[in-house]
């Protein structure tokens, strides 16, 4: 027995009349498909022999049924020649280099030495183009006179001949070369000559573009579909097949009676026509064959092509089996890794086990069980069992089942398809996948409901958010693709991003606005209080108290978090909610609290917030990684999570419309503002009405006025937005949320409650509309403010119908630019993996293509995995200076 | 300089000129309005080409707009009232040429204002409302002015996918499949539009209590928690109905279908057990439960030709199984069975069935401001959040879906539905009514003493308040705190929270998207003929796709083992017989059990090789084309 063979490569030819007729079982000459019995035609385009599609029945060429009978090739004889579409351009190159009559390349001895190779150097052959011929000159070899060949879309060839005519002058004259003038000419050029054009003669003979014979591909390739009232609907291509024979069968008749050459030459012409759009239907210059619902034939180039095509739609990528999609759902008290999977999913899905002597009691068990598990609380069973023969038996549970027979089949060797349970591996997806993070795998967690349930700190790399979204899942059903899952793609192997090197998993909005609920200032527990935040947690002792007052202990919030920290973290850094003071106090007080030190696991000052924890940032999350490694890393986030959503529930977070409302004070400071920028604008439009506005260097006056104008608006509203920041303080839960980095900016808040501020298309005021104003209810010419998009409302006091006019233009433009981004960025991302996917680092360090070419002689020029650096660089310093120190550098 | 005689057109062709072409286009309208040209010619002076435009084609969009004289208004109040009073129609006023319908062109000419306040001399039209910029879906929105625009288009899209109650006839209707609501509400705070598209008549949702406080953290990322008593007395309630439908088909030759209840050797029979449900004439019983995949219409049809001949007996052709079955996925309990005549007099049966969607984990709600979320979690009552008078919301919301979404009409609608709950008056939201807020309420008695208020001096002091500062005055004046905050306590501790948390009503909408119709998984199941990869589909049971992305992913990981499992072995993996020789697929025959190379006639030399039969079918589908893709193997090992 020879070992197991796989494809090591493909070599391409061109398939030799001979060959197509050596690999046909059927010589095709009836040009329909089913008689009225519903028989096939004998010799017809679905004979028999060519294969079956039809359960039950047998082939008559190898006698096996369907799904076994690979489908076999049969043929076509054409009545002449025809033009293989695929290869004009070809046909056109060797028709001009080549000599019209002895067929020899145009170039003489010394002229074919400039390419052929030097004696040393086998690469440096050239081949030789077109273009290195001279045009319409002699033949080196047999003196004869070439012609210009003139190629016509999309199959025609018309040689312009020029003769000297008796009277002395030069007549030109065009002769139509048929197919068979063109395979006579290619079936002269000798071997050699071929292999200096870079055609090997053994696989592409250049006269096989020239089809003599047409194979017919097996009914395995264009299957027909049963509609539901019993009618065959066949394929385009059997459709297509149909008329070739058809035309090339009254060809035939035509061609043995004699018929005038008039009609011959359309006879031919109309078969080139059917063959040409039987391989390809989007040939330029020729109207595309359609169906009679008047759809364009799906013939065979367009069956490759495209994102449905062959290539992309069923090779690169393809629908598989152990796959299952819903909608997906939050459960903070997940862990990161772990997947809430509906039961009715985990019944159907399942891992194949193989039985062996040790676990033999264990499958019959679960065989015993079958597939049958209608709660939580069942043990999971199994749905089939495999028998080494390749037979697979369907386990069938209830008083009529099979399970308890099957479970003493038996034996070592069988494999049991076991239904999942706690613990399995799966594969986690969101479409679209944009990055390694959007596939990780995740242990599954069975549970009730319907939706696949997920720690909310795993939706930033999955870029997934709870308001419809679904999300795919994939079982693997090898040990290796399991084992490659749980180190490769776990989701805590995945928390660095290899993007920017830092965390890319961490809390967002409640965790975030939750932890700095917590940690801002200094506040004290008390043990209730305390065990409260913590209670969820993996806390073994309690702390010491860190003040006690009337005998009752106290806990401070810090002391809170840094239970959750590991003993040897150092850290010290400024956090989101920081407000640049200058000077900084650092060391000292912060009157925001916002400087953090940690020395030894024990935060000592400093508000937990986005810096620390927040997905894409994640500072102690990131040095942790460092110290402990990605276990630590996914307690960390666990326990943080947990901590702060108690946190959260201990304080109560809300959100509502008075967290809009400002003083009087601060509406009559905004009002004046306002005014005084709309007064400031007009005075600018006098100016420049007036003609005496100074344009800018490089500008004419309007666009100085605008930019002008555009600034002053800008001002105006970032003014009312600092009014109304000035007023609102931590007691209002959209500063809470902005300046801990949860969710929101200050700029939402002022335009809530302050202004909403000049509207832009392509960043200019608004200007399109009627005729030189933007609306009808403003006169011709005006340039204020108001006439061109600026809100000098906010949210909260409500848009007048001209403002809200202006707004929606702002707003569409927004949805607008974020769909054609996606699509654009798409197909960037696209052509750069398709570029670079097959790189890979050789077992020398480099970076090499498939073909062995060095790309890189070490991996990104520093050798650094970006996922395993520090923000991108080889050593974290910072992070070992402190780690050392204990204090900030 | 002497002005050059206008050119005039008339549906852009060149009909003359004329000397004054102000005086003409304004003798013009002056006619339209007195009824001497009709009311649906359209004129427009172009000042820049110097040239007039007259309209009269057919297609093109008009708009009314009420006629300015003198920056007064042509429709006087008493127009209105007659109108009102159905003594006369809006037309009316049209041909009296107080209101005009102006199409593009002429609008360039025109010079409008919005409201009435704001008419100067100079005015030659005046709006008729505003809100009349908005279309079906956004005219539905309440306060969209308070709204950032892309979210008031969110809401209006998502007003489309509501279930409600849509038609009334719901019983008599054997519609292919259709949702109801049940207890389905009219909003409490509602807009103008909504009123005269007939909206109430056929309400799409229901007033909620909504609390907006992160809780539990279920609630993250736009999730939802309902309270398990509230769904249970039914909010968010529906069903949803299919009908089926099976006819007695007529064949040529004279065969015919038979809803029957198929004998047991009947082809493709679905098994004894299958046919449990159905009654002697083949057709299921009202009432009766029925799974995904149970028979609903017993039927056969005449045998199909072309059958393998089995040995010597000729077998005698059975006929087969074609009963109607319900989708897989699929479950309820038979409606209505209606038994009937098709277009083509032949016996046609419809079954509709009915499922009852009960709010789950995963359905999807939205309000009307743009803000959707799945079900997250369904909590008992006992643990909800609870006020001090003991109310616990329907629905608890994230305060962070609102500061960075600028959705403040989804807040004034909260405290709207509870100044009008407490009220006892439905609250008018349409957009751009700030004037004569006490309007705000519905009802006249609500109005009334608002309106008393105002002349006590209590609090509403002038016509200059907003429509938020009436809502708030009214909830303080109900005895509630004018934030719409409240005084809660955690369900499960039981401890107060620190924070006053926002709760209010609210009209929120079930959407169609729910998850029992969503979710989906496949281990095996049916496969394509073609490429014999898995179906498409959660209809055909069909297997997700791992795309050309997924792909890259699995190559970004250097899981290669997993990326061939799931690209080969569980997708269209097959084994081919490979001629070593000539490169090519060979086959083997069955009938003399041997391997045998068609194309070079090889008999020996040839291998099994594992390949994707996609990439079989590609291969074949080159040598349909003329190129011999030629397969050189080399050992595995």
């Amino acid at each position: 027995m020879t070992s197991p063979k796989r494809i090591g490569k493909i070599e391409f030819g061109i398939l030799s009349p001979k060959a197509i007729r050596d690999m046909s079982v059927c010589k095709v000459i009836w040009p329909d498909t089913y008689d009225d019995d519903g028989f096939p035609y004998p010799k017809g385009l679905m004979d028999p022999s060519l294969g079956v599609i039809d359960p039950g029945l047998r082939c008559k060429t190898c006698g096996q049924k369907q799904g076994d009978c690979p489908g076999h090739f049969g043929h076509i004889d054409l009545a002449k020649p025809v033009i293989h579409v695929g290869y004009t351009r070809l046909i056109r190159k060797l028709l001009r280099v080549t000599c019209r009559d002895c067929g020899r390349l145009l170039l003489d001895k010394e002229e074919i030495e400039r390419f052929s190779a030097l004696e040393d150097d086998p690469y440096s052959a050239e081949t030789i183009g077109e273009k290195d011929i001279k045009k319409e000159r002699i033949c080196p070899y047999c003196g004869d006179q070439q012609f210009k060949i003139n190629f016509e879309k999309p199959t025609s060839f018309v040689e312009i001949v020029t003769e000297m005519g008796e009277d002395g002058k030069v007549h030109k004259s065009e002769r139509k070369l048929t197919s068979a003038d063109i395979r006579e000419r290619l079936e002269k050029i000798p071997d050699d000559d071929l292999r200096l054009l870079g055609i090997d003669p053994e696989v592409a003979r250049p006269e096989w573009t020239v089809l003599t014979v047409l194979p017919v591909p097996p009914v395995t390739v264009r299957p027909s579909i049963i509609l539901e009232n019993g009618q065959r609907s066949e394929d385009d291509l059997t459709h297509k097949l149909v008329d070739i024979i058809r035309i090339n069968q009254r060809f035939k008749e035509n061609q043995d009676a004699g018929a005038p050459q008039l009609i011959i030459e359309d006879l031919w012409e109309l078969l080139q026509y059917h063959v040409t759009t039987y391989l390809d239907n989007e040939v330029a210059g020729c109207p595309p064959a359609r169906h009679r619902s008047g759809r364009p034939l799906k013939t065979l180039s367009q069956r490759l092509k495209g994102k449905d095509g062959r290539f992309r739609g069923s090779l690169s990528g393809k629908r598989v089996n152990f796959s299952a999609r819903t909608v997906i759902s939050p459960d903070p008290n997940l862990s990161i890794g772990e997947v809430g999977i509906p039961l009715a999913i985990a019944n159907e899905m399942s891992v194949p086990v193989r039985v062996t002597k040790q676990n033999l009691e264990d499958m019959r068990v679960l065989i015993r069980i079958g597939p049958h598990r209608p709660t939580l609380r069942d043990p999971c069973g199994a749905n089939y069992v495999n028998r080494p023969d390749g037979r697979r038996i369907r386990l069938i549970a209830g008083e009529e089942g099979n399970c308890d027979t099957v479970a003493e089949m038996i034996e070592p060797g069988w494999k049991i398809d076991r239904q999942l349970r706690d613990g399995d591996i799966v594969l986690f997806n969101r479409q679209p996948s944009l990055h390694r993070m959007s596939i990780m795998s995740h242990h599954i967690k069975v549970m009730n409901g319907r939706t696949f349930r997920l720690n909310p700190a795993v939706c930033p790399p999955y870029n997934a958010d709870f308001d419809g979204d679904e999300m795919n899942l994939h079982v693997p059903q090898t040990e290796e693709a399991r084992a490659e899952a749980e180190l490769l793609v776990a989701v805590q192997e995945n928390i660095l991003s290899p993007r920017f090197g830092g965390p890319i998993i961490g809390g967002l909005h409640d965790h975030i606005s939750g932890i700095f609920l917590l940690t801002n200032q200094l506040k004290w527990y008390t043990k209730s209080e305390f065990l409260y935040l913590l209670k969820y947690t993996e806390m073994e002792h309690l702390p010491e108290p860190g003040k006690v007052e009337n005998g009752i202990p106290y806990w401070s919030n810090k002391q809170a978090f840094s239970m959750i920290l590991p003993k040897d973290v150092n850290m010290f850094y400024k956090a989101t909610c920081c407000r640049n003071c200058d000077p900084c106090t650092k060391n000292t007080f912060c009157p925001n609290d916002a400087f953090v030190r940690i020395v030894d696991g024990e935060l000592i000052s400093g508000t937990i917030d986005k810096k620390s924890v927040g997905a894409m940032d994640g500072a102690i999350l990131n040095r942790i990684i460092r110290l402990h490694g990605t276990q630590r890393a996914k307690e960390y986030i666990d326990d943080l999570t947990k901590l702060s959503i108690r946190a959260i529930m201990l304080y109560g977070f809300s959100y509502g419309i008075n967290d809009t409302d400002l003083g009087k004070e601060e509406y009559k400071q905004i009002r004046d503002v306002l005014d005084t920028a709309e007064r400031d604008v007009a005075n600018r439009i006098n100016i420049f009405e007036q003609g005496h506005l100074e344009p800018m260097p490089g500008r004419t006056p309007e666009e100085t006025l605008e930019m002008q104008v555009m600034k002053e608006l800008g001002k105006a509203r970032d003014r009312t937005g600092d009014i109304a920041s000035r007023h609102l303080g931590f007691e209002n839960s959209a500063v809470v949320m902005a300046v801990s980095g949860a969710r929101g900016s200050m700029l939402n808040i002022a335009q809530m409650a302050g202004c909403i501020g000049q509207q832009a298309v392509r960043g200019e005021r608004i200007v399109r509309g009627y005729e030189d104003r933007t609306l009808p209810h403003f006169k011709r010419g005006d340039k204020g403010a108001d006439a061109h998009g600026f809100v000098r409302n906010s949210y909260k006091s409500g848009l007048n119908p001209t403002e809200f006019f202006f707004h929606a233009i702002g707003g569409r433009e927004g949805l607008v630019d974020t769909a054609v981004r996606t699509s654009q960025s798409g197909y960037l991302q696209r052509r750069m993996i398709n570029a670079l996917q097959d790189l890979k680092v050789a077992y020398d360090g480099t970076v090499r293509s498939t073909g062995g070419k060095i790309i890189q002689f070490v991996y990104g020029e520093d050798g650094t995995d970006p996922a395993k650096s520090a923000s991108g660089l080889p050593v974290d310093v910072k992070g070992i200076a402190e780690s050392v120190l204990k204090e900030e550098i | 300089m002497e002005k050059k005689m206008a050119r005039v057109f008339v549906d852009g062709a060149l009909i003359g000129k004329v000397d004054d072409a102000f005086g003409f286009t304004r003798n013009f309208r002056q006619m339209r309005r007195s009824g001497h040209v009709s009311t649906e010619v359209n004129i427009s002076y172009k000042d820049y080409s110097n040239e007039i435009v007259i309209n009269t084609d057919r297609g093109r969009a008009r708009r009314p707009l009420i006629v300015v004289e003198n920056g007064v208004p042509a429709v006087t109040p008493e127009d209105i009232e007659i109108v009102r009073s159905g003594a006369e129609d809006f037309m009316a006023l049209v041909s009296q040429g107080k209101i005009e319908f102006i199409d593009a062109e002429e609008e360039d000419d025109l010079f409008i204002a919005v409201q009435e306040s704001d008419l100067t001399p100079e005015h030659t039209h005046l709006e008729i409302d505003p809100s009349l910029i908005l279309g079906i879906g956004a005219a539905h929105v309440p306060f969209p002015e308070h709204n950032a625009s892309p979210r008031v288009t969110m809401g209006a899209g998502m007003i489309k996918q509501a279930l409600g109650f849509a038609q009334a006839n719901m019983k008599l209707r054997p519609d292919t499949r259709g949702h109801m609501l049940h207890y389905a509400q009219v909003p409490m705070v509602h807009t103008q539009a909504a009123e005269l598209i007939g909206s109430d008549n056929r309400p799409q949702g229901q007033n909620f209590c909504v609390a907006i406080i992160s809780y539990e953290g279920y609630n993250i990322e736009d999730a939802l928690i309902f309270n398990k008593a509230s769904v249970e007395r039914g909010v968010g309630r529906s069903h949803f109905f299919r009908t089926y439908e099976g006819e007695e088909r007529r064949y040529p030759g004279g065969q015919v279908d038979r809803i029957e209840l198929p004998e047991e050797d009947v082809q493709g029979s679905h098994g004894i057990g299958s046919y449990a449900n159905l009654d002697v004439d083949g057709i299921i019983n009202p009432e009766t439960v029925v799974n995904e995949k149970d028979v609903l219409i017993g039927k056969t049809s005449p045998p199909r030709f072309l059958e393998e001949p089995t040995g010597e007996l000729i077998a005698v052709e059975k006929r087969r199984d074609t009963s109607i079955t319900m989708r897989s996925n699929e479950t309820g309990i038979v409606d209505t069975v209606i038994i009937t005549e098709s277009e083509n007099s032949s016996r046609l049966v419809k079954v509709r069935t009915r499922d009852l969607r009960v709010p789950e984990i995963g359905d999807k709600f939205a309000s009307r401001h743009g803000q959707k979320g799945v079900c997250g979690l369904i909590t008992p009552q006992e643990n909800m959040p609870f006020t001090a008078a003991g109310i616990a919301p329907d629905l608890v919301i994230n305060p962070h879906a609102v500061p960075s979404r600028m959705t403040i009409g989804h807040m004034l609608e909260m405290i709207g539905g509870k100044a009008g709950a407490l009220e006892g008056s439905r609250v008018n939201a349409t957009s751009f009514r700030k004037t004569q807020v006490e309007k705000i309420f519905d009802s006249s008695f609500a109005q009334e003493r608002l309106l008393n208020d105002k002349e006590n001096g209590k609090d509403v002091k002038s016509s200059t308040l907003t429509r938020e500062q009436v809502l708030r005055h009214q909830l303080a004046e109900a005895g509630f705190a004018h934030t719409g905050r409240e005084v809660m306590y955690d369900g499960i501790t039981g401890r107060r929270f620190q924070a006053d948390i926002y709760m209010g009503v609210i009209y929120y909408q079930k959407l169609y998207h729910m998850v029992s119709t969503k979710m989906h998984a496949r281990s095996r199941g049916p496969v394509q003929v073609l490429t014999r990869q898995p179906t498409e589909g959660r209809a055909r049971e069909g297997g997700l796709r791992f795309g050309e992305m997924e792909r890259d992913v699995m190559i970004g990981h250097g899981a290669a083992m997993a990326l061939k499992e799931r690209l080969l072995d569980e997708s269209d993996a097959v084994k081919q017989y490979v001629c070593a020789r000539c490169g090519m697929v060979a086959m083997y025959d069955a009938k003399q059990k041997m391997t045998r190379c068609l194309a070079c006639g090889a008999e020996t030399d040839i291998y099994e090789v594992e390949m994707s039969y996609a990439f079989k079918l590609l291969l074949d589908e080159m040598k349909s084309m003329g190129i011999a893709p030629r397969l050189r193997l080399e050992d595995m090992v």
